[in-house]
């Protein structure tokens, strides 16, 4: 294991930032107010840049010496069937259509929680006999019977007139009936 | 812009594969956990060259670094439904991670970390013909590969996510899980002693 003995200085970690730009506007602005005065940490920004200018140069200049053949190369082509066979075996896999199942098995006890819990109040607000639950009860057995009456026709007035005549003239003929009798008895 | 800034335009734009532009890497996660295979291929060659530049230059082989981004990959599909876009850095941040995990593990199978680099500049020596990593070329490219290998692992490592990952320093230490005073140090020694190794 390497030695952890790499922490830097305020100062040097300011200037590892400010040469790889990420230092905040206002730090970089103090910063560089400080390299005009300070020279000694101008100096040491100029060594570091130099250092690093060197090494990306030399890094990139091996690079580009070296070409890769990028996405004709044998690894490329490897690579990128592999991703296409993974894409396609994931593809078989999920569903055509996503189907939204309710979950009754986590929900099924606050259900019936709350059945119980209705039923419970009803039980108990519930009293037979008491005027103002008979009153309810009429009035419910009242909503149920009314559509039923529709179903029944109700006798005319005129009907009903008709009925009364006929039973005035049957009572009359009966008096006559009685008189005529009466006569013959006296006579 | 700074010196630095600048700097990684210029190896961007000369980096020797062209440039995959195109959608945000986490909106091409998105299509391939959707089964988009070009999202994924997509996603290999905007990382191939940076991925196997910076394996082969952590671990010296060519041959190492080919196996290693394989793994890598295998990896990377087969935790993507756990790839947190949230977090620092995002994709390019979390493949490096793998791809440095995969080179850690087997510098663990070979052996002592101290000795895996010499085991692996071994294998080079008898595996790297016919790579498709080509070989160091000139006096000064062996040079600087010799240089950059006789760098202590931590240093070796930020100098080198940082040349080709081109992350921010906050994401490298937050990468690595160390404080960014630590990178910024391994990075300051770093320089310094690749200077002087490259000067001698």
């Amino acid at each position: 294991m390497e030695s952890e003995q790499e922490e830097l200085g305020e100062d040097q970690a300011l200037l590892i930032l400010y040469l790889s730009g990420e230092l905040s506007e206002d730090r970089h602005a103090a910063l560089e107010r400080r390299l005009v005065t300070e020279e000694p940490l101008r100096q040491e920004l100029e060594s570091l840049r130099a250092a690093q200018a060197m090494i990306w140069r030399e890094m990139l200049a091996a690079d580009s010496s070296q070409p890769f053949k990028g996405a004709a190369s044998t690894a490329h082509r490897k690579l990128a069937g592999m991703v296409r066979q993974w894409a396609a075996e994931r593809l078989a896999k999920e569903p055509a259509t996503p189907r939204r199942s309710i979950p009754w098995g986590k929900w099924w006890p606050a259900v019936a929680a709350v059945l119980a819990v209705a039923a419970g109040l009803a039980v108990y607000f519930y009293e037979p006999g008491s005027p103002a639950a008979d009153d309810q009860v009429a009035d419910s057995v009242e909503r149920v019977i009314t559509p039923l009456e529709g179903n029944f026709t109700m006798p005319e007035p005129a009907e009903d007139a008709f009925v009364s005549a006929g039973l005035n003239d049957v009572e009359a003929e009966l008096n006559e009936l009685a008189q005529l009798r009466m006569f013959d008895t006296a006579n | 812009m700074t010196a630095d800034a600048r700097f990684m335009q210029l190896t961007a734009t000369q980096h020797d594969a062209p440039a995959v532009e195109g959608p945000a890497d986490e909106s091409l996660v998105q299509r391939l956990l959707r089964g988009d295979a070009s999202a994924g291929d997509l996603l290999v060659r905007r990382y191939h060259v940076p991925l196997l530049r910076y394996l082969q230059r952590l671990g010296g082989s060519g041959h190492i670094a080919e196996e290693l981004l394989q793994t890598t990959w295998l990896s990377v599909l087969e935790h993507i439904d756990k790839f947190d876009p949230a977090a620092g850095g995002g994709f390019r941040a979390w493949v490096f991670r793998i791809a440095t995990n995969k080179a850690h593990d087997l510098w663990r199978s070979r052996g002592r970390e101290k000795n895996a680099r010499q085991g692996m500049r071994l294998v080079v020596d008898h595996e790297d013909v016919g790579s498709d990593v080509p070989l160091e070329s000139g006096e000064q490219q062996e040079k600087l590969a010799a240089a950059i290998q006789q760098l202590p692992e931590n240093q070796r490592m930020v100098l080198l996510l940082r040349y080709y990952s081109q992350m921010k320093f906050t994401d490298i230490a937050r990468m690595l899980g160390c404080p960014l005073n630590t990178a910024l140090g391994r990075m300051h020694k770093a320089m310094l002693r690749l200077r002087e190794l490259m000067e001698q």
